[in-house]
C-alpha cells in the first residue's frame, strides 16, 4: 500500500479540520492550533497548508457562510475527504503497531 | 459588540493585500484576516492586533503564499473555439435563409456594386496608365503651337514647323534630346505581289528610337532610322507580312518592302515590339524621316512656314519646364518676327507627356486622346457606387437587427461579452462581404468580353493588380479600400446589435430607440442624392447625344455608302476620266441615287491654309480657312444647299492640279473674307499662298466635324485623287446586293485594290464613341445606383413599418382608411427623398455644366430635366415604399393587436 506522505504540520492541520467537523476554515484552524499546541503560526502557513492538502486530495472545500464580522466575505470551509480520513487512520494504526513493538520500560528510562 | 467597524485593520494594509494577494483566494483570505484581527483586538488590544495583522498579511503575500490551482467555476470559452465558430456559421446561415428575399437583395446589392466598381476601375486604370511605360515620361514634353491672327486664336495645335525641335534643342541647353515625327497616315505594304492591309505609319527622325521606350527586337536603335527608305516593322507586322517566327527576325533585316505606290523599295532595318495599348502614339511601322526629303521635298527639314510636324523634347533632369516656356516668346520673336514669316503670330508651349492622352484639347492631334474629365467622373461614379452598396448593406443589416435582438439577448444571458458579440457580427459581415467580393470577381471576369466590346479597349483585371496605373501600389490601395469598406460596413450593424440590453429584449418590452434611426435616414438621403445626381447626369448625357445625332448638320448622310479610293492605282492624265466613268457606271444601277468623289469626308480634320487674302480688299492680314477637295457631284450627294453662284462643272477640274483655279466656298468662309452675303462673294477672287482663286459659288454651312467643334470656314476645290473616297447615295433596301454591284464595278475599274467600305453616318457618329460609352456607362450605373438605393429604402421601410404595426392596427380599429394609412407611412420616406433631390440638384447642375463645356453646340440645361429626375426619384421611392405600406395597411388589425 502506497502512502501519501503527510508532513507533521500537515497532519496537525488535517486533524484540526477533522476535529472542527464542518466548521473548519482559516480562522478556526489557526485558533485551534494555537490553543491546543500553543504554537504561534502565521496565517499564511495555515493557508498554504490547507491549499496543499486540498491539492493532495485530503480535504475538499466550498465557499460559504459570509458573516458581518468578515465584512460580508465568504469563508472557505474545509472537510476531510475519504482519502484524508484514511490517511489519518493509517498514521494512527502505524503508530499503534509501532507502540506495540516498543519493549517495556524503554521510554521510561530515556524519556522522563 | 461596540461598533465592529472600529475594529478593522489599517486600510493601507488591506489595500496591499488586495493588490498583491492572488485573486483566486482573495475573498476568503480577506475575510479570515478580518475575523482574526477582531479576535486579536479583543484579546490583546489594538496595537498588537495591528502588528499581528501586518505579519500575517505578509505571510499571505507572494512569494510566501501558495497559489490555488485554478478551477474555473464559470468557464469562458474563447470565441475562436470550433464549437462557437460552427455555431456562428450556423446562425449566420440560418439568418440568411430565414429571409431569402432580404438576403438576396442585400447580397446582390453588394455584388453589383463591387462588380461595377471593378469594371470602372479597370477602365480608369487603363486610361490613367497611358505612356507610363516610357521610362523618361516625366522629362518628356511635346511642343504645342498656338497661332494668332489679328489677336485671334486661329489654331490651337500640336503640329508645328519642321525646324522647331532642332532649333530649340540648339538654343536651350536645358533640352537633353528632341525628336521630330510626321504622321504618315495609313498605308498598304506590298511584297511580291501580295498587298497587306492598312497600317498606321509615322515618319520619325533618327533620335526617335532612343528618345522613346519602343524597344527593338532586332536592329540598332541608334542607326535604324538614319538612311532614307528605312523601315522598322512591329512584331505583329513582321509575323503577318513575312510569316516570321520570333527567332527569325534577324533574317528580315535588309529585306525590302514597298509602301503604297512608291516605286522605290524600303529596306527593313529593325523589328520592334508591338506598341503597348497604352501608348498615345500608335503605329505599326516607322519610316525614316529622311525618306520625306525625297517624297515631300527638302522643306521638311528647313521650312519656317509649312507645318506638319510634331516635336517632343526631353529636358535635363534638373531643368524646369515652366522656366523654359518663359523663354519661348523671345524664341518666336527671334525666328518668326511677329507674323512676318508664317502669316500668324506663333506661341509655343510645352505639354507634359503625362497630359498627352487625357488632358489634350489640341487640334491636329497625332495620338489617341480621351477626355480626362470623363475618366475622373467615372472614378467618382465608381466610388459612389461602392459607397452606395456598402451604405445599403449597413442599412439593411441594421434594419434586420431587430429580428436578431432575441438572439443577442440569449447570447448575453449565456455569458457573451459585448466584444464577443461585436466580433461575431463583424465577422459575419466580413464573410458576407468577402463572399460578395468573390462573386463580383467571377462576374467581372465573365462580363469582361462584353465590357471590352462596349468600351472598345483591352481591359482586364490585371490592370488592377500591377499592370495598370500605379502598378502594385494600385493593387495594394484597392485591397486596402476593400478591407476598410468591409470592416466599416460591418461596424455599425455590429455595434448596434451588440448594444441591445438583454433584460429589455427578453422581457419583451424592447422598443427601438430613436437614436439609430437618424443614421439610417441620413444614409438613405445620401443614397438618393447620389442616385438623383446620376439620373440627372444620364438625362443630360443622353439628351446631348440625341441632340448631336438629330441636329441638322447642314448635310444629309443617310444611306450614304463610302468606298475608299483606289490608293494603289497610279495617277495619270486619264485618272479623272476613269473616275468619272466609274461613277457613271455605278450610277446606272437604279439603287444608286448619286455618286461623288472627294479627297476628305465629314469627320476628318481638314488641312488649313493661313494667310488667305481677298483680292481687292485693303486688309493687310490674311485669314485662315480649311480646304476640302470635292467633285461636282459632292454637294448634291450630301444635299448641301447652294446659296449663290453655281456648282462645279467638268471644266473646273484638270488632271494637272496647277491649272485648277475655280473654287466654291461656304458661307462662313465668305463672311471671313469680308463679304456681307453669299451673292456678293460670287465672282470675287482670293489668294492662297499667292495663288489666285475665283469664287464660282457659295454653299451653306455644315458641321464638318462633330459638334464639339465649331463650324469651319471651308474652301472647296475641284480636285480629284485616287486615294480619296467615293460616296454613293443608296435608295435600295437590298444593301448587300447593291454593295456587291459596286464592288464588281470597282474591281473592274481599279484592279489590284482592296474594296473597303463603310456608311457615312456610322463613321460620323463614331466621333461620339467615347461620349456614347460614357452615356452607356452612366446609364448603367445610374440604374444600378437607383436599384441599390431602392433596396435600401425597401429595407428601411419594411423595418419601420413592422415597428408601427400596432399603431396601424389601432388606427384601423378607430376607422382609418387604407389610403390614409399608406399616405401616413409613405410621408416620412418622401420627406427623405425630397431632401435628397434638393441636395442633388446643385451638384448635378455643376457636374453636367462641366461636361457640356466641351461641346461647341449643346443643349440648354432646362429646369424640367431636373424636375423630371426628381419626379422619377419620388416615383421610384413611392413604389418601393408602397410595397410595404400597402401590405401593412391591408393587414387585419386583429392580428397585430392580439399579440400583446
Amino acid at each position: 500500500m502506497r502512502r501519501t506522505y503527510l508532513g507533521e504540520f500537515e497532519e496537525i492541520v488535517l486533524l484540526m479540520v477533522a476535529i472542527l467537523d464542518g466548521e473548519a476554515y482559516g480562522v478556526t484552524v489557526s485558533q485551534e492550533i494555537e490553543q491546543h499546541t500553543g504554537r504561534q503560526v502565521t496565517f499564511g502557513t495555515v493557508h498554504n497548508t490547507l491549499i496543499r492538502l486540498e491539492e493532495k486530495g485530503f480535504v475538499n472545500s466550498l465557499l460559504g457562510g459570509a458573516t458581518a464580522e468578515r465584512g460580508g466575505r465568504r469563508k472557505r470551509l474545509f472537510k476531510v475527504t475519504a482519502l484524508g480520513s484514511r490517511a489519518l487512520q493509517d498514521i494512527q494504526q502505524l503508530r499503534n503497531e509501532l507502540w506495540q513493538l516498543l519493549p517495556p520500560n524503554t521510554l521510561k528510562l530515556g524519556g522522563s | 459588540m461596540p461598533q465592529p467597524n472600529r475594529r478593522t485593520a489599517p486600510r493601507w494594509a488591506k489595500r496591499l493585500l488586495a493588490w498583491l494577494h492572488p485573486s483566486e483566494t482573495l475573498e476568503e483570505v480577506e475575510g479570515d484576516l478580518e475575523e482574526l484581527y477582531a479576535y486579536w483586538h479583543r484579546r490583546a488590544g489594538k496595537t498588537e492586533a495591528t502588528l499581528r495583522y501586518l505579519l500575517n498579511v505578509v505571510s499571505v503575500l507572494p512569494p510566501f503564499v501558495r497559489r490555488r490551482p485554478q478551477t474555473n467555476y464559470y468557464p469562458q470559452p474563447s470565441s475562436l473555439r470550433p464549437d462557437m465558430i460552427r455555431n456562428y456559421f450556423k446562425i449566420a446561415f440560418r439568418n440568411l435563409l430565414k429571409n431569402k428575399v432580404f438576403s438576396l437583395v442585400n447580397l446582390s446589392g453588394l455584388v453589383f456594386g463591387i462588380t461595377a466598381c471593378l469594371m470602372i476601375l479597370q477602365y480608369v486604370s487603363f486610361e490613367l496608365s497611358f505612356d507610363q511605360f516610357q521610362t523618361d515620361i516625366d522629362r518628356i514634353y511635346r511642343v504645342t503651337n498656338d497661332r494668332f491672327q489679328q489677336g485671334k486664336l486661329v489654331q490651337h495645335g500640336t503640329i508645328t514647323y519642321p525646324t522647331i525641335g532642332k532649333t530649340m534643342a540648339k538654343d536651350y541647353q536645358e533640352i537633353d534630346a528632341y525628336t521630330t515625327l510626321v504622321n504618315g497616315g495609313t498605308v498598304k505594304f506590298r511584297r511580291e505581289k501580295s498587298i497587306f492591309q492598312e497600317e498606321q505609319i509615322f515618319y520619325v527622325d533618327d533620335h526617335f528610337l532612343t528618345f522613346f521606350t519602343f524597344p527593338l527586337l532586332v536592329g540598332d536603335p541608334q542607326t535604324a532610322m538614319k538612311a532614307p527608305n528605312s523601315l522598322v516593322l512591329s512584331e505583329s507586322n513582321a509575323k503577318r507580312i513575312f510569316g516570321a517566327e520570333p527567332g527569325e527576325y534577324a533574317r528580315l533585316i535588309g529585306q525590302s518592302l514597298y509602301v503604297d505606290l512608291d516605286t522605290e523599295p524600303f529596306r527593313i532595318t529593325g523589328v520592334m515590339k508591338d506598341v503597348p495599348a497604352t501608348s498615345h502614339l500608335r503605329f505599326g511601322a516607322l519610316v525614316s524621316y529622311e525618306t520625306l526629303v525625297r517624297t515631300w521635298g527638302p522643306w521638311v527639314k528647313t521650312s519656317w512656314d509649312g507645318s506638319d510636324m510634331w516635336h517632343y523634347l526631353k529636358l535635363k533632369p534638373t531643368a524646369d519646364a515652366a522656366a523654359l516656356e518663359q523663354k519661348f516668346p523671345a524664341f518666336s520673336e527671334r525666328y518668326f518676327n511677329g507674323d512676318k514669316v508664317s502669316g500668324s503670330v506663333e506661341k509655343f508651349a510645352l505639354q507634359p507627356l503625362r497630359k498627352a492622352h487625357l488632358y489634350s484639347d489640341y487640334e491636329y492631334e497625332i495620338g489617341i486622346v480621351n477626355n480626362g474629365k470623363a475618366v475622373w467622373t467615372m472614378l467618382i461614379i465608381a466610388a459612389f457606387i461602392l459607397l452606395i452598396a456598402w451604405v445599403n448593406y449597413i442599412n439593411l443589416a441594421t434594419a434586420r437587427s431587430l429580428e436578431r435582438a432575441k438572439e443577442v439577448g440569449v447570447r448575453k444571458v449565456a455569458g457573451a461579452t459585448t466584444g464577443q458579440l461585436i466580433g461575431q457580427f463583424l465577422s459575419e459581415s466580413v464573410l458576407l462581404n468577402l463572399f460578395a467580393l468573390v462573386l463580383a470577381l467571377i462576374l467581372t471576369v465573365m462580363l469582361q468580353p462584353i465590357l471590352n466590346e462596349m468600351v472598345g479597349k483591352p481591359l482586364s483585371l490585371s490592370l488592377l493588380t500591377g499592370q495598370g496605373y500605379g502598378g502594385n501600389l494600385m493593387a495594394l490601395a484597392l485591397a486596402g479600400v476593400f478591407a476598410l469598406g468591409l470592416f466599416l460596413s460591418g461596424f455599425y450593424p455590429a455595434f448596434a446589435l451588440s448594444a441591445f440590453q438583454a433584460i429589455q429584449v427578453l422581457k419583451g418590452s424592447f422598443k427601438r430607440s430613436a437614436k439609430g434611426i437618424w443614421v439610417r435616414k441620413s444614409l438613405v438621403v445620401f443614397q438618393y442624392t447620389a442616385s438623383v445626381v446620376l439620373i440627372i447626369g444620364t438625362f443630360i448625357v443622353f439628351r446631348q447625344l440625341e441632340y448631336m445625332r438629330k441636329k441638322n448638320l447642314g448635310f444629309n448622310m443617310d444611306q450614304v455608302l463610302v468606298v475608299s479610293g483606289p490608293a494603289l492605282t497610279r495617277w495619270d492624265s486619264t485618272a479623272i476620266d476613269r473616275i468619272t466613268s466609274f461613277k457613271a457606271e455605278v450610277k446606272r444601277y437604279p439603287a444608286i441615287q448619286a455618286a461623288a468623289s472627294s479627297l476628305s469626308l465629314f469627320g476628318n480634320r481638314l488641312s488649313r491654309s493661313f494667310n488667305v487674302k481677298r483680292v481687292g480688299s485693303n486688309a493687310e492680314k490674311g485669314v485662315t480657312v480649311s480646304q476640302m477637295g470635292v467633285d461636282l457631284d459632292f454637294f448634291d450627294t450630301y444635299r448641301i444647299k447652294l446659296l449663290a453662284g453655281r456648282n462645279f462643272i467638268t471644266t473646273d477640274s484638270n488632271p494637272d492640279g496647277r491649272k485648277v483655279k475655280n473654287a466654291v466656298i461656304n458661307l462662313s468662309a465668305a463672311r471671313l473674307l469680308g463679304f456681307s452675303d453669299a451673292v456678293s462673294a460670287v465672282g470675287q477672287k482670293f489668294t492662297i499662298f499667292g495663288r489666285e482663286w475665283e469664287i464660282v459659288g457659295v454653299v451653306s454651312d455644315f458641321h464638318q466635324q462633330s459638334l464639339r467643334h465649331p463650324i469651319e470656314p471651308i474652301v472647296f476645290q475641284p480636285f480629284y485623287t485616287n486615294g480619296g473616297y467615293y460616296s454613293f447615295k443608296i435608295a435600295s433596301t437590298d444593301l448587300e446586293k447593291t454593295i456587291e454591284q459596286i464592288k464588281a464595278k470597282y474591281q473592274a475599274f481599279f484592279p489590284g485594290n482592296d474594296f473597303s467600305y463603310y456608311f457615312m453616318d456610322e463613321q460620323f457618329n463614331r466621333q461620339y464613341r467615347d461620349d456614347q460609352v460614357f452615356g452607356q456607362i452612366t446609364t448603367f450605373f445610374s440604374f444600378l445606383a437607383v436599384l441599390i438605393a431602392s433596396l435600401g429604402l425597401f429595407g428601411l421601410s419594411s423595418y419601420t413599418i413592422s415597428q408601427r404595426s400596432k399603431e396601424i392596427g389601432v388606427r384601423k380599429v378607430l376607422g382609418a382608411s387604407v389610403t390614409s394609412i399608406v399616405a401616413l407611412l409613405s410621408k416620412d420616406f418622401l420627406k427623405l427623398v425630397l431632401i435628397a433631390i434638393v441636395l442633388a440638384a446643385p451638384i448635378a447642375w455643376y457636374a453636367v455644366s462641366q461636361w457640356l463645356e466641351d461641346f461647341a453646340y449643346k443643349i440648354d440645361l432646362s429646369w424640367w430635366i431636373f424636375a423630371l429626375a426628381g419626379v422619377l426619384a419620388v416615383g421610384i421611392a413611392l413604389i418601393t415604399v408602397s410595397f410595404q405600406s400597402i401590405k401593412a395597411a391591408l393587414m387585419n388589425p386583429v392580428k397585430t393587436l392580439r399579440s400583446e
